[in-house]
């Protein structure tokens, strides 16, 4: 069992790998002088301010108002706190790319930095607002009486013991936003913003696989795990672990009073930016196109098409992650962490990229796989292994190792063992991390775009080809499709994090 | 004139009353100890004093500021009062050092040798004020708390079952040292706890908190030996209770006659402490109407190092004087031996009472077992 699952796992690490393998080796091949002069010229110039600017403005953004939030329906009296709560949630269940179509199609001259900035904040800010608002939850209120004890009043406390105690939510949350920031390729695409992978796609749509497109992939990895490597750095080695033993009380909310209705002037804003505008947007474009732009034969067959590739997906993600998992829980140590690092690492690299090297592999080593469904079902697998792998983990370490020893002194072999009981007990957290990524792979578009056998048309693809013709009337009904899809999720997470915090 | 005051303090949670007009008053530089059982509205009392919560009627006044009058109540930042939490609350994102330091001013000149000070006060080494909190062990993080606390030379310290945490021996230690290094600090103290032991050690004022109302306030003393009702009195340690006619300060009971701390007459419950009791063996076993001495008989003996127990079967009137009698019931008690001299099963002994027997006052609680006049 130890070392089947133990080469197993290497073998799926080499293989996540093989992305960034190839990235080096086109370099390489295409020789340096070729290389630099490639890389260090006006217009990579010109996406580096974007891209930087991009991230250097939606972070700070995203964090300042997921704390905002995340105060107001964690910690306040605030009217309505759970329902905020789920709305600060559920932009998730709006995929980015309709999130700005719905942005273009209300104002139609939107474009540019500012553009970009304010969709991403409305497009990504949850993923900054989860963990905040579940550390919220959990932190001990005993420290800010504690500080008011000592003489602080309460915006001073805020400031001295609360924000530091966020720290690591807030790091995590805003890698995940910049990694987020640097793989987009709709949302900018569709209002005219340059970034690397816009940039990557375009490149690689009009050379088919130039080097061109490969220099700037190489230049968007070296971003994205200079992020990985910041983010690693500010981390540090600290853990604010919760010191002591006696229960936690319960936090005592504030109290609003007069500044009840300012207050919730942000979580009704927010929500009306993020929700109400993609919400009046398909609803106007529905009722526009009324019963004539539900043409259910393409519809049903995209809708077919993507349930396929997100199952077949999910299915071999999930797989592929069981090792690492089982790995990761029974036999940690530091061989095991560099395993699973490289797949973290790879999962966090931008689909386009990943799509570049498994076009480039497939071209020059086995064509006859080019553009068929292994390839494209390979690149979801290696996109979306850290998710499979975070809730896998979760389940298999639910399943404790005495069960296994108690089935193996039935007479069970190691691998009966295993398939009997571990990974019974751990179905469920199998089952989720499979709807996750099946619902990552829903709402794909870049690596489809690039990768899907012909004549595939996801629902995303579909979606993307008729906004492009400008007929907004004919995507709303794929984009309904996608966010109605999509929400159960939201509520998942939303549910998960709730949980997490012991509530 | 009291340092702190507190006057008819009500607070309700919903429908549960937490505290039911309380009242208490503390001397300047003077050790009280709070306890009661979990959820008798000891902590919030607490919490009122700190500032955390507001009452819902009555009145807080420290040092002649008044703190809280009703709901209307000072905010803690403004309170100058130090509290250490029952895990310490330390700040887990801050070094021991800036823990201690955090209630002082980085203006502040001597901060460092203030820090370093009240490390040496509270018996840390230096050594640690580069660790973080997860690093101590709980006896030291407890420590720091009371370094943290200490900085501001607060008014008044609040200690909500600081000691709980810990180790029994480690949780003696430190109880000792707090006391010792507050007393000489002179600052007021109040320590909230459901250890009764913990509480009387501690302590020159007791209170015994119930269902959010105090039950008796006095000193160690008077409440382990002349609690004001039989729940007192068990709370703070295990009792013997005796049906007793009294006459003139004596008490006529199974035990033969015992001076008692009353001067009423009448027929009542007598109350004694296991420690009060020295037991003897017998050789020969008195003649019948041998009335003055209590005998009983070893039925069982407990051996647990330090504190052992026997339990003993006193003798009936009917088998000491062979005539009928008032105490014919067999009476088994519950008896402290010295491990030294742990009689056996089966021993016939003398038991000899130190000390008064207490008559809890006449009042609602007893009226269960009413003081009849003769």
């Amino acid at each position: 069992m130890n070392s089947w699952a133990g080469v197993a796992a290497a073998l799926v690490s080499v293989a996540s790998l093989l992305p960034l393998a190839f990235i080096m080796g086109v370099t390489i091949q295409t020789g340096w002088a070729t290389a630099t002069a490639m890389i260090f010229r006006p217009r990579v110039g010109e996406l580096l301010a974007n891209t930087v600017l991009l991230v250097l403005l939606t972070v700070p953004i995203c964090i300042v108002l997921a704390v905002a939030l995340a105060w107001l329906t964690e910690r306040t009296d605030l009217p309505g706190a759970r329902i905020w709560a789920w709305f600060a949630v559920t932009p998730l269940a709006v995929p980015a790319f309709v999130q700005s179509y719905a942005w273009v199609s209300l104002v139609p001259n939107i474009h540019g930095l500012e553009a970009g900035v304010l969709i991403s904040v409305l497009a990504y800010f949850p993923f900054l607002y989860l963990p905040v608002a579940a550390t919220m939850r959990r932190l001990d209120p005993a420290l800010e009486e504690a500080a008011a004890a000592l003489g602080d009043p309460p915006t001073t406390i805020f400031r001295r013991v609360m924000l530091p105690q966020l720290r690591l939510a807030l790091l995590g949350g805003s890698l995940l936003v910049g990694l987020h920031l640097l793989a987009e390729y709709g949302l900018f695409a569709m209002i005219r913003f340059d970034t690397f992978t816009t940039a990557i796609v375009e490149q690689f749509q009009s050379t088919f696989n130039g080097p061109a497109a490969n220099m700037l992939a190489g230049v968007l990895v070296v971003f994205c795990l200079g992020l990985i490597g910041i983010e690693a750095g500010l981390r540090g080695r600290a853990r604010y672990a919760r010191v002591g033993s006696g229960a936690a009380i319960q936090p005592r909310p504030v109290r609003l009073g007069w500044a009840t209705l300012p207050c919730l002037m942000l979580p009704v804003a927010v929500s009306a930016l993020a929700l109400g505008v993609p919400a009046l947007t398909l609803g106007r474009w529905l009722a526009a196109g009324g019963l004539d732009v539900w043409r259910l034969d393409a519809i049903g067959r995209s809708l077919g098409q993507t349930l396929v590739l997100a199952i077949g997906g999910a299915l071999l993600a999930t797989l592929s992650a069981i090792p690492m998992a089982w790995i990761a829980i029974r036999r940690p140590g530091p061989i095991q962490r560099l395993l699973e690092g490289c797949n973290y690492v790879v999962g966090s690299l931008p689909g386009v990229v990943i799509a570049l090297a498994l076009v480039t592999v497939t071209v020059r080593v086995a064509l006859p796989l080019y553009q068929t469904l292994i390839t494209i079902l390979v690149a979801y697998a290696l996109m979306f292994l850290p998710r499979a792998l975070v809730s896998l983990r979760a389940s298999i370490s639910q399943a404790p190792v005495e069960l296994e020893q108690a089935a193996a002194s039935l007479g069970r072999s190691p691998a009966s063992a295993f398939w009997s009981v571990t990974l019974r007990l751990a179905a469920p957290g199998a089952a989720a991390s499979m709807a996750l990524v099946s619902l990552g792979i829903f709402n794909e578009l870049p690596a489809a775009q690039m990768l899907a056998p012909n004549g595939t048309r996801t629902l995303a693809m579909a979606f993307w080809a008729l906004s492009g013709e400008l007929d907004y009337a004919s995507a709303a009904p794929y984009a309904l499709i996608m966010v109605v899809v999509s929400l159960p999720l939201t509520w998942l997470l939303h549910v998960q994090s709730r949980r997490s915090a012991g509530r | 004139m009291s340092f702190l005051e507190l006057r008819a303090v009500e607070k309700r949670y919903g429908a549960t009353l937490a505290l039911g007009g309380i009242d208490l008053d503390l001397a300047a530089g003077s050790r009280t100890a709070i306890v009661g059982p979990s959820g008798s509205g000891k902590t919030t009392l607490l919490r009122i004093i700190a500032g955390f919560e507001a009452p819902d009627a009555g009145r807080v006044v420290l040092d002649g500021t008044m703190l809280a009058d009703g709901p209307r109540s000072t905010p803690p930042h403004r309170r100058d009062i130090g509290i250490v939490a029952q895990d310490g609350a330390l700040f887990p994102h801050l070094s021991v050092a800036e823990n201690i330091g955090y209630g002082l001013s980085r203006r502040y000149v001597g901060r460092d040798a203030r820090i370093r000070d009240l490390l040496a006060m509270t018996g840390l080494d230096a050594s640690i004020l580069r660790r973080r909190p997860d690093q101590l062990s709980g006896g030291q993080q407890q420590r720091v708390a009371l370094a943290r606390a200490l900085a501001r030379s607060p008014r008044l310290i609040l200690l909500d079952e600081p000691f709980s945490a810990l180790d029994t021996g480690l949780r003696a230690h430190t109880r000792q040292a707090v006391s010792e290094l507050l007393t000489a600090a002179g600052i007021t103290t109040i320590l909230v706890t459901h250890d009764q032991a913990e509480a009387l050690s501690f302590a020159d004022q007791v209170a015994v908190m119930r269902l959010g109302r105090l039950l008796q306030i006095g000193t160690p003393r008077q409440l382990y030996l002349q609690p004001v009702d039989p729940m007192v009195a068990e709370f703070l340690g295990e009792t013997i209770r005796i049906p007793a006619l009294i006459r003139h300060g004596i008490a006529d009971c199974a035990l033969g006659r015992i001076a008692v701390d009353d001067d009423r007459s009448g027929e009542a419950e007598i109350m004694l402490r296991p420690e009060q009791f020295a037991i003897q063996p017998v050789t020969e076993p008195a003649a019948p109407g041998d009335n003055g001495d209590a005998l009983a008989e070893v039925i069982s003996v407990d051996f647990g190092g330090a504190t052992c127990t026997a339990l003993v079967r006193l003798r009936t009137g009917r088998e000491r004087t062979g005539a009928a009698s008032r105490t014919d019931h067999a009476m088994l008690l519950r008896l402290r031996v010295s491990p030294i001299a742990l009689p056996d099963v089966g021993t016939l002994v003398r038991l000899t009472v130190a000390g008064r027997a207490h008559v809890f006052p006449k009042d609602e609680q007893s009226e269960r077992r009413p003081y009849r006049s003769v």
